[in-house]
């Protein structure tokens, strides 16, 4: 799954220390979010998007694999 | 919050989970000596410095996450948690594939272990195969951060 969360977080001039606060998970767990090396749990998405006021799936899109297709 | 100020306020949590650990691995220790039917100084000693790090680690990991603290409010939904389950799914299939593989090897060679010593065994291997994947898979990361 893919995502623009550094991007996001960047324009907003938020640390990942500050994300994770407010997401109340830690910091590495942004970190590997932004590294696209762990997928958030449902209800951690959602927070994400409520945190930058954005729908989900302009958040987090889905790669080739995860629907499905014959990887590249 | 910052960074920091999160760090100074788990500090005295810290210390006291320190305390607790050392005290409960004490306790340990004076139970060994007890039971011991000889040397219950040395017996003691070795139970509680055995215990103190396992000790001194739980009750430091209880009291950073107690709820209505500074911790992390969602630790089920960290990455660490991820990993401790992964590095906790793959460790017991280790064991499984140990424990079957010694009970093939005890039922043809009708060698006879205590069962203490292969309990041991198998729990030492389990914790350090658990250990050693969190090692491996922090390592992995810790590259990650900016």
């Amino acid at each position: 799954m893919n995502n623009d969360l550094r991007e996001r977080r960047a324009a907003r001039g938020w640390s990942q220390a500050e994300v994770a606060a407010a997401l109340g998970v830690s910091r590495q767990s942004v970190i590997s979010i932004e590294k696209g090396h762990f997928d958030p749990s449902l209800p951690l998405a959602f927070r994400i998007a409520a945190l930058f006021e954005a729908p989900l799936e302009e958040i987090f899109t889905p790669s080739p694999q995860d629907l499905g297709a014959e990887p590249a | 919050m910052n960074v920091t100020s999160i760090r100074a306020s788990l500090r005295p949590r810290r210390l006291l989970g320190i305390g607790l650990g050392l005290a409960g691995a004490a306790a340990i220790g004076v139970m060994a000596a007890l039971f011991a039917d000889r040397d219950p100084a040395i017996r003691g000693l070795i139970f509680a410095l055995c215990f103190a790090p396992p000790f001194v680690a739980l009750c430091v990991l209880w009291l950073d996450n107690l709820p209505g603290t500074d911790s992390i409010e969602y630790p089920e939904q960290s990455v660490e948690h991820q990993w401790m389950q992964q590095a906790m799914a793959a460790a017991f299939g280790d064991l499984m594939i140990a424990i079957s593989l010694v009970t093939v090897v005890l039922g043809i060679t009708r060698i006879e272990i205590e069962a203490a010593a292969v309990l041991v065994a198998l729990t030492v291997t389990g914790l350090a195969d658990v250990s050693l994947r969190i090692v491996r898979v922090t390592r992995r990361h810790s590259g990650d951060a900016e």
